[in-house]
């Protein structure tokens, strides 16, 4: 950017692709509404107020900025509420290709109201699509599901999953109701299946007063563990429930609980088998062996007094296939690329998985970023075919 | 070593700063409680543009006799705060407050007799 950051920018490494897979756009509900069917349209375009909003993520009662201690706009950047302003920050970021999902729609699961959330969802796919996207220069987005109605969910992924602005469909782990091992949600795992996209389940974040697992915790700084709870909790029902032996072609993404909860899981989940296989007769595998076959995105990074640490938690996760980098860009607690590139344990091929091949083979790129088309073989010397 | 003149920074009031660009490298500098004070516009956790944040008090806490917890100002104006994700760092040590094995070096600025802003860096 012109008026730099102090020389800091980690635009300047372009070696290799980077591929951003979590970063958040700033959509208002308001936009939804010429895209859908009265009653709905007025009742957007005329939204008086928060009704229609989810909770998002504590914004409105919690000090999200600590008193002005962080900044965006002040630092001269845009909002991502268009195409340009997503250009602009991926440019700033240094990454090539970017997975957007929805700022105030992170909420989405916590919405007791089925017939919003379903129109919420669809507005917000329809409005990326034809307002956002641009996957010839890496702008991609992901169908969001609405948990309360999963025969609707899938419809909308049915409806949208053909085009080459998405990448993959989300839920949000918040969600206040069943357990996403439990087979109400089979409609979404079979639509997924059906069109070849990836889920991504990406912690949600009702905030201090949401109604999740981390209610009841105080402050923001305490209350914010719950991305991590959100995930455990998800992550248990799958396994325990079955989903990868019943999807076993459904490809999973967790985002935003950091690295290190995945080897906790990985053994706490291995030692409950030992002792109770029987309760759960239909898991074929150890739960870690699912764990390592899902993707996980890296962010937030966590901050270790010893980078062996880190390289602990990567070896016992089979990170240089597992990982997906992703800066959560613009929430508090982003990374930028170079907590990937400063690894000093980590090949350039690792880097490389990391920062961004792995995503090109778990989500699907139809642009920019795309797997390259596996060239036929050459035919054997002296074949007789 | 060098020292370069940095007239930018001639009329700081206290509780204010700028960016300065010397030897191809960007400082803040900082005017703390009448005292001018330089660190790079590098923060140690990402590399965020550190001296864009702005100058916070420094708060600390501590728990009372009957065990209550007490907040208080300790130093005013005293840390500034990246604006990428808010670690704050001690003007005067350059300590970062919420672990001190992190810290950024606090570069001499001084003012000569003629009133000219030397920064050695």
């Amino acid at each position: 950017m012109a008026d730099g950051n102090g020389g800091n920018s980690v635009a300047g490494k372009r070696s290799r692709l980077i591929v951003d897979t979590d970063a958040h756009y700033y959509e208002n509900p308001r936009a939804f509404g010429r895209y859908l069917d009265e009653p709905w349209r007025t009742r957007l375009e005329r939204w008086s107020g928060l009704y229609y909003a989810p909770i998002a993520a504590a914004s409105r009662t919690h000090d999200v900025y600590v008193g002005g201690r962080l900044k965006r706009k002040e630092l001269g950047l845009p909002v991502t509420d268009c195409r340009d302003g997503v250009l602009e920050i991926m440019d700033y970021l240094g990454v090539d290709v970017t997975v957007l999902l929805p700022g105030m729609l992170l909420g989405i699961a916590e919405i007791t109201d089925k017939r919003r959330a379903v129109t919420l969802c669809q507005g917000f796919i329809e409005h990326m699509l034809n307002e956002t996207v641009d996957a010839a220069r890496g702008v991609y987005t992901l169908i969001v599901a609405p948990n309360q109605s999963p025969t609707e969910a899938a419809q909308l992924i049915d409806r949208y999953a053909g085009h080459d602005g998405v990448c993959g469909v989300v839920m949000m782990t918040d969600a206040p109701y069943l357990p996403f091992g439990d087979s109400y949600y089979d409609p979404i795992y079979e639509a997924c299946v059906r069109n070849h996209l990836p889920l991504v389940l990406h912690s949600g974040y009702g905030g201090p007063e949401g109604q999740e697992s981390g209610y009841g915790l105080q402050s923001y700084v305490e209350n914010h563990i719950a991305f991590v709870f959100n995930n455990m909790r998800q992550m248990t029902s799958i396994i325990f429930q079955g989903v990868p032996e019943r999807f076993p072609e459904l490809k999973l993404i967790f985002q935003e609980a950091g690295v290190f909860w995945i080897p906790l899981m990985m053994f706490r989940l291995d030692s409950e088998y030992s002792m109770r296989r029987p309760e759960v007769p239909w898991l074929k595998k150890r739960p870690s062996e699912y764990i390592k076959s899902f993707s996980f995105g890296t962010q937030p990074l966590e901050r270790v007094t010893d980078e062996k640490y880190l390289k602990y938690v990567f070896d016992m996760i089979d990170a240089e296939r597992t990982l997906m980098f992703a800066t959560d860009w613009p929430h508090t607690d982003f990374d930028s690329p170079v907590v990937i590139e400063r690894m000093s344990f980590l090949s350039e091929a690792g880097k490389a998985n990391i920062l961004g091949s792995n995503a090109c083979n778990a989500l699907r790129f139809a642009g920019k970023g795309a797997l390259r088309q596996a060239e036929p073989a050459p035919p054997l010397a002296g074949s007789r075919s | 070593m060098a020292t370069y003149d940095v007239p930018q920074a001639k009329d700081l009031q206290p509780g204010d700063k700028v960016i300065v660009t010397v030897g191809g490298r960007e400082f803040g500098i900082f005017n703390v409680g009448g005292r001018l004070r330089a660190i790079r516009n590098v923060c140690p956790d990402q590399s965020g543009p550190l001296c864009r944040g702005d100058v916070f008090d420094r708060i600390e806490a501590d728990v009372t006799a009957d065990r209550q917890i007490r907040e208080f100002v300790k130093d005013k104006q005293a840390v500034v705060a990246c604006p990428w994700h808010g670690w704050e760092y001690d003007l005067g040590t350059g300590e970062c407050l919420w672990n001190p094995r992190y810290r950024v070096k606090i570069y001499d600025v001084e003012v000569a007799a003629d009133g000219a802003v030397k920064l050695t860096v």
